[in-house]
């Protein structure tokens, strides 16, 4: 501490400086850069893009095409933002463009149909199990296929990965009221499905659950 | 909002589970960075306009409401398909010489599109001949852009049937990083993901492949240029394609095209002009000129940039960019 305060520190101290200078690097075809940046931003851009698609095999392919788009376009990265903040970017147009080449609806109400089957019992399972744990987490996910992906952007963003609505609204160019919006009809739309599948309870005002 | 909120707590536990899930299945996986780099280079020689075409194709509803000012929207799609095929066999013709570099999970499945897009295409050709014919090959010149697989020549005739407001960010260097950062809501990745201008590595290869069939004694310059840049020795790649175009005559002609791309990556948006310009003072009415001019209007600044589209629609006024030539001689001062 002391230290930093009585000279400058050189720039490898500083996060920011050091990305920088990878960056840099990298943009002059430097592979060991960007082999360094992306070891340091793979977790984070793999997390990510493996919310949005729910699917931990598809995101491997997903996230590896992320970054090969952005080791090809990096001259075109000004640094205006972080890198990962860019990363995030493309990879969300990157799972964009997988879900409106690949999405295809008939298969998610199929999925989901079967977890209404096998939705019977589950609930009054061990509340604390494991298993218990697992039906939810699927069928969360299942439910999230069927949704428009503005929404599904949005519940992701704000309820699985809790980002702030300032940061989030940001990262897919909306406004912040724009995307409590969208969160709040995501939620809205998922709280339905979980209550016609039988997963939560019925209240009142709610029509058609039970 | 009350409402909300109540909501939101009763899903947490779901998104909690999801979350705890998926990260587990996370934890096991292994970043690749060979193989990601390999994807990058198959991705610096792939054509784009064969990307394009598929959300046309699959219905994408957000990309085909934004077709065509004054243009049978429907014929648009066709016209995009036909592109694509195009596209796609300069590719292949492109790529063929190149030793597979990694399993490309996706490759298949685009050229099973591709040959989907083939069979409309040619029923198109049958049905349209004349109109599809007249924009494929205005002079020639057409034929010569497709050939050359250019982002900005498919693209741009692409555009005008894809997303309205795409063309303005792409003749306005389309930075991925500012779409990302600030996606729209509609189609945005397209141009995102896809770094713009990396059209001449598609000609260039095709072209600098076709040279050097005809020059087949040994590994040629342009060979060990093709094999240093897949290496990742982009220095010494450079320094084989410019001893290719000191040589002069239609071998150096053919390793601009491949300079372009290089430059692109190892210089940026502004070395890659530089290049252009360079090409344009030795090569004029050159194969790769339409495209050269183009790429350096949409670059242009200012007041520039309506004498620039001047200056191209001079050289080209059947080039696929006159659309957005005559817009910006419209919008110019």
């Amino acid at each position: 501490m002391q230290r930093s305060a009585v000279r400058a520190p050189a720039p490898e101290d500083q996060p920011d400086a050091r990305e920088q200078a990878l960056v840099a690097r990298a943009r002059s075809g430097d592979a060991d850069a960007w082999g360094r940046l992306y070891q340091e931003h793979f977790d984070r851009i793999f997390k990510h893009v493996t919310y949005l698609v729910g699917d931990v095999h598809a995101a491997e392919d997903l996230v590896q095409e992320t970054f090969a788009r952005a080791f090809v376009g990096l001259a075109q990265f000004e640094g205006r933002g972080s890198i990962v903040g860019w990363l995030r970017g493309i990879a969300l147009n990157v799972v964009r463009r997988q879900w409106r080449s690949k999405y295809r609806g008939d298969q998610a109400l199929e999925r989901l149909g079967t977890m209404a089957r096998e939705a019977t019992g589950s609930t009054s399972a061990d509340p604390e199990g494991g298993h218990l744990a697992q039906r939810r987490a699927e069928v969360l996910m299942a439910v999230l296929e069927t949704l428009p992906e503005s929404l599904r952007e949005a519940f992701v963003l704000c309820d699985m990965q809790d980002m702030p609505v300032q940061q989030a609204a940001e990262e897919l160019g909306v406004t912040p009221g724009n995307l409590r919006v969208r969160a709040t009809r995501a939620r809205a739309k998922i709280r339905e499905e979980l209550t016609r599948l039988g997963w939560l309870q019925a209240k009142e005002g709610d029509h058609g659950a039970r | 909002m009350a409402r909300d909120e109540l909501e939101r707590e009763e899903l947490a536990p779901f998104a909690r589970d999801a979350v705890m899930r998926l990260d587990e299945q996370a934890a096991a996986v292994r970043p690749d960075f060979a193989a990601m780099m390999a994807r990058a280079r198959e991705i610096a020689a792939e054509p784009q306009p064969l990307a394009r075409v598929i959300p046309l194709v699959a219905g994408d509803a957000d990309a085909e409401s934004g077709a065509s000012e004054g243009e049978d929207a429907g014929l648009g799609a066709f016209t995009s398909a036909l592109r694509g095929q195009l596209d796609a066999k300069v590719n292949e013709r492109s790529l063929a010489g190149i030793p597979p570099l990694v399993v490309d999970r996706g490759a298949s499945r685009w050229w099973a599109v591709g040959g989907v897009l083939a069979a409309a295409a040619a029923l198109l050709l049958v049905v349209f001949g004349s109109r599809v014919g007249t924009r494929v090959e205005p002079d020639g010149r057409g034929v010569e852009a497709n050939a050359a697989g250019t982002v900005e020549v498919s693209g741009g005739a692409a555009r005008s049937v894809v997303v309205p407001g795409e063309a303005e960010r792409v003749g306005e260097e389309v930075a991925p990083e500012v779409a990302p950062e600030a996606p729209k809501d509609v189609a945005a990745p397209v141009e995102v993901d896809v770094p713009e201008d990396r059209s001449p590595v598609l000609g260039d290869s095709s072209k600098a492949k076709a040279g050097r069939k005809k020059s087949a004694v040994g590994p040629s310059l342009e060979e060990e240029a093709q094999a240093l840049w897949q290496r990742g020795e982009l220095a010494a790649a450079e320094a084989k394609l410019r001893a290719l175009v000191r040589g002069g005559g239609r071998r150096a002609e053919l390793a601009y095209g491949d300079l372009f791309a290089l430059s692109r990556q190892m210089y940026g948006a502004d070395g890659q002009a530089k290049v252009w310009r360079e090409y344009l003072q030795a090569f004029p009415r050159g194969r790769f000129a339409e495209d050269a001019r183009a790429g350096l209007c949409q670059r242009a600044g200012g007041g520039e940039k309506a004498a620039c589209w001047r200056g191209y629609l001079e050289f080209h006024p059947d080039g696929a960019h006159r659309e957005q030539a005559a817009a910006a001689q419209g919008s110019g001062p």
